[in-house]
């Protein structure tokens, strides 16, 4: 009788070792020769290599008894705790014990007289993997779960997708199971079995990404692309397709990124259309009211960190808001008030004092409180995105900037066209002389447009803060661009400056990958010049007269 | 006691005498008209009033004694004296009831606003056209837009500059009637025009301006029938 079970071992040993070649599924269904299992781990390297193997293809369709039984084993194998006494196997607790149990019937002996086997290093891998494949089978928490998946991921080629199926469709982490569900594509895509090679092609072409590309063109090394005809077209033809869902998705990427941009540009711009407008000021610290805004964010956020509970700390960026806005419109009514106030009439003049205001803003702040970039904590509602459409993910910081701006705009035209202030800047914009004449202390209103057009700049502050790096000389970046904004917008209309804003926004980061970005901006200014050619009145001009 | 006392009023541009020693007092209730040929100081002596000219000389006053002569302009627009321009000065890309919304001052009282820009628009009979940006109104329209932006703010001395230049008979005719329509007790409105039938049919009393001062002061047919005033219009 005991000849019985060795030779059924040799037997399965066969098919597994055909298996290799073949189909995994020629094991199915056959019940765990443990017996066989351990004569061969305490073989030749050879032997202890087709019965790993095997046991790693088995393990997709045994019993999962088998399967844990053959993971204690193969644990014990690799931790050098498993001593070969005749034909059996005995598992010891720890390495160099007395006494250890029947690998087989669970019978505890002496290991005297016995040997442990020694792996070599092909064995030694193989091993690791059907341990880890009977881990992630098995195992009795999530983590010893994902270990066993992490061993796999390390030598994906040499496991069988139908294990990983199998793990994926018994796995109940949510987590883990997309994973798991990835790697069994992946896995497939190295199958043996050429229509299951094409399926996973496919597969992996209908969720097209970089990844997913690099994956597949990995796969025109393989051999069977100069032979199989049938494999070279599929593989061409979803290459192609990934290749067009990623250049589609990069695109919508790059429209996304410029729409955060032009958010900003818009804020920043807006302020400054409506000054100049209403003034004729030309203000180079614009970009140093940006600053301000994104440095008084800094400063509430240092506040919550101090004062308030740690839960609270996430609500720093919307506390600081109107902080922002405030600190912004405050230097800038006392910029008005002390200086620019004595300059109107005079462009020149005016131009030249906003400069230095910027200059000594800028290294205020350096030396106040450095030059390093500073550094925020990211609430999580301006953290991660979703992942749209192949490498496109709509991150939750540009889409923050975005509504930011599609509130500030729609907060600036309910203010201009609403309220009596606003009314106030629209007559004073068109025709200065008569509105004074009209009663309106146009000297006020220049003050609370100055003050309200530098706060728009501080919300652009806000804003930029989860996406933009922070230090004093970050306005510069911001200020060529919205005066760019202004000019082609026309001044003193708030659906130009956002036409604009979207038009400069949208060229820079388009030809931003293509050429870099100096020629970008070489290239957009060119344009603009261009088009102030034909229309020096900008996109949308009011009709007034001075 | 009068609603506007200009008194010894000179105004100098270099070497020429716009206005030269100049009185003139308008009674409340009263439509004045001021004419003249041209460079006889009309449009100066509204200037002066409103602020816009400094004058070298003389006093601008109001009935409550209060003195213009040197406020500023959102000064004498807050103490109610509203002058329409010569050419219709509205603000193009502003709406008609955002004009005359301007036009009611920045002193207008939140709860009258609403009432006395429905006034404005009755009087005016732009009531149709709240809503369209001025820059499209045809010039009649622009005129007494500009007229309902003036009366917006109620105010007690109404300067009009030419309200009838380059209007079509129709437009004249009501033009006239809508002056007729803002004579009120404690209302003072002087009238520069150069239209004889016009002023004929709105004016209580015409002052004729010669050379920056006065040549003549009393009622139109007195001055149809003054021989200086003759000479002055027809030539020798």
């Amino acid at each position: 009788m005991a000849e019985g079970p060795g030779r059924f071992g040799l037997v399965a040993l066969l098919l597994w070792a055909a298996s290799l070649v073949a189909s995994p599924a020629l094991a199915a269904g056959a019940p765990l020769d443990r017996g066989a299992f351990t004569t061969a781990l305490c073989g030749d390297g050879a032997v202890q290599g087709t019965a790993v193997e095997g046991i790693l293809h088995a393990s997709a369709e045994a019993e999962s008894g088998d399967v844990a039984w053959a993971g204690t084993v193969l644990r014990a194998l690799l931790e050098r705790r498993l001593t070969c006494l005749g034909g059996s196997a005995l598992l010891l607790d720890r390495a160099g014990a007395a006494d250890g149990r029947d690998a087989a019937t669970g019978a505890v002996r002496p290991v005297a007289g016995g040997r442990a086997p020694v792996l070599g290093l092909r064995q030694r891998a193989l091993a690791e993997t059907a341990s880890g494949a009977a881990s992630l089978l098995t195992g009795s928490g999530v983590a010893a779960r994902r270990a066993g998946l992490a061993t796999l991921e390390r030598r994906i080629t040499s496991v069988p997708e139908a294990l990983l199926l199998r793990a994926a469709s018994a796995e109940t982490d949510p987590g883990l199971k997309v994973s798991l569900a990835a790697l069994a594509q992946s896995a497939a895509l190295s199958s043996a079995d050429p229509a299951r090679r094409l399926g996973a092609i496919r597969a992996v072409s209908e969720s097209p990404s970089g990844a997913a590309f690099s994956r597949l063109s990995a796969l025109k090394a393989d051999p069977a692309y100069g032979s199989d005809p049938a494999f070279r077209g599929t593989l061409d033809a979803a290459l192609a397709r990934v290749a067009r869902a990623v250049s589609i998705g990069d695109g919508l990427a790059v429209l996304y990124n410029g729409l955060s941009f032009a958010s900003i540009l818009f804020m920043a711009a807006a302020g400054l259309a409506i000054i100049f407008g209403l003034m004729g000021v030309i203000n180079l610290a614009q970009g140093e009211f940006i600053m301000i805004g994104a440095y008084a964010t800094y400063g509430v956020q240092e506040a919550f960190r101090r004062l308030a509970p740690p839960a609270w700390l996430d609500a720093y960026l919307l506390a600081a808001i109107p902080v922002a806005f405030l600190a912004a419109a405050g230097v800038g009514i006392a910029i008005e008030a002390l200086i620019l106030r004595h300059l109107y009439r005079r462009p020149l003049m005016s131009l030249l004092a906003t400069w230095a205001v910027s200059l000594l803003l800028i290294n205020g702040v350096r030396v106040a409180v450095g030059s390093q970039n500073l550094q925020f904590a990211m609430p999580p509602y301006v953290s991660g995105g979703v992942p749209l459409y192949a490498d496109f993910v709509v991150t939750w910081n540009r889409l923050f900037a975005i509504a930011f701006a599609a509130v500030t705009l729609v907060l600036t035209l309910v203010i201009l066209k609403r309220t009596p202030l606003g009314l106030d800047i629209r007559a004073v914009t068109q025709n200065r002389d008569m509105a004074a004449c009209l009663g309106i202390r146009t000297r006020r209103v220049d003050r609370l447009a100055f003050g309200f057009g530098s706060g728009l700049a501080g919300l652009a502050g806000v804003a930029l803060c989860p996406i933009y790096s922070v230090n004093p000389g970050m306005g510069a970046t911001f200020i060529v661009d919205s005066f760019m904004v202004v000019v082609l917008g026309g001044v003193g209309t708030v659906v130009g400056t956002l036409v604009a804003a979207l038009g400069i926004g949208g060229a820079n980061v388009l030809i931003e990958p293509l050429y870099g970005a100096v020629a970008a901006k070489v290239i957009v200014l060119a344009g603009i010049i261009l088009f102030l050619q034909r229309r020096p009145e900008g996109l949308f001009a009011v009709r007034r007269r001075r | 006691m009068s609603a506007l006392v200009i008194d010894g009023l000179t105004v100098v541009f270099g070497a020429f005498r716009a206005l030269d020693g100049l009185s003139l007092a308008v009674d409340p209730g009263e439509v004045r008209a001021v004419i003249g040929p041209n460079g006889a100081g009309k449009t100066t002596l509204l200037d002066a009033i409103t602020g816009i000219t400094r004058p070298r000389s003389g006093r601008i006053r109001l009935d409550d004694g209060r003195d213009l002569t040197r406020a500023s302009e959102a000064e004498i627009a807050r103490a109610g004296v509203r002058r329409k321009f010569q050419k219709p000065s509205v603000f193009p890309a502003l709406t008609v009831r955002e004009n005359l919304a301007l036009g009611c001052g920045p002193d207008c009282p939140a709860r009258e606003r609403p009432a006395r820009l429905a006034r404005a628009l009755a009087e005016t009979g732009l009531e149709a056209r709240a809503a369209v940006p001025a820059g499209a109104l045809a010039h009649g329209e622009k005129q007494w837009l500009e007229i309902g932006m003036v009366l917006a703010s109620e105010p007690r001395v109404l300067l009009l500059d030419e309200p009838v230049a380059g209007l079509s008979d129709d437009e004249t005719a009501r033009t006239a009637d809508l002056i007729g329509a803002l004579r009120r007790p404690d209302r003072a409105i002087l009238v520069i025009e150069h239209d004889m039938a016009f002023v004929e049919a709105v004016a209580d009393r015409v002052t004729v301006l010669h050379e920056g001062r006065t040549l003549f002061e009393g009622a139109m047919a007195g001055a149809r029938a003054d021989a200086r005033v003759i000479e002055v219009f027809l030539g020798r």
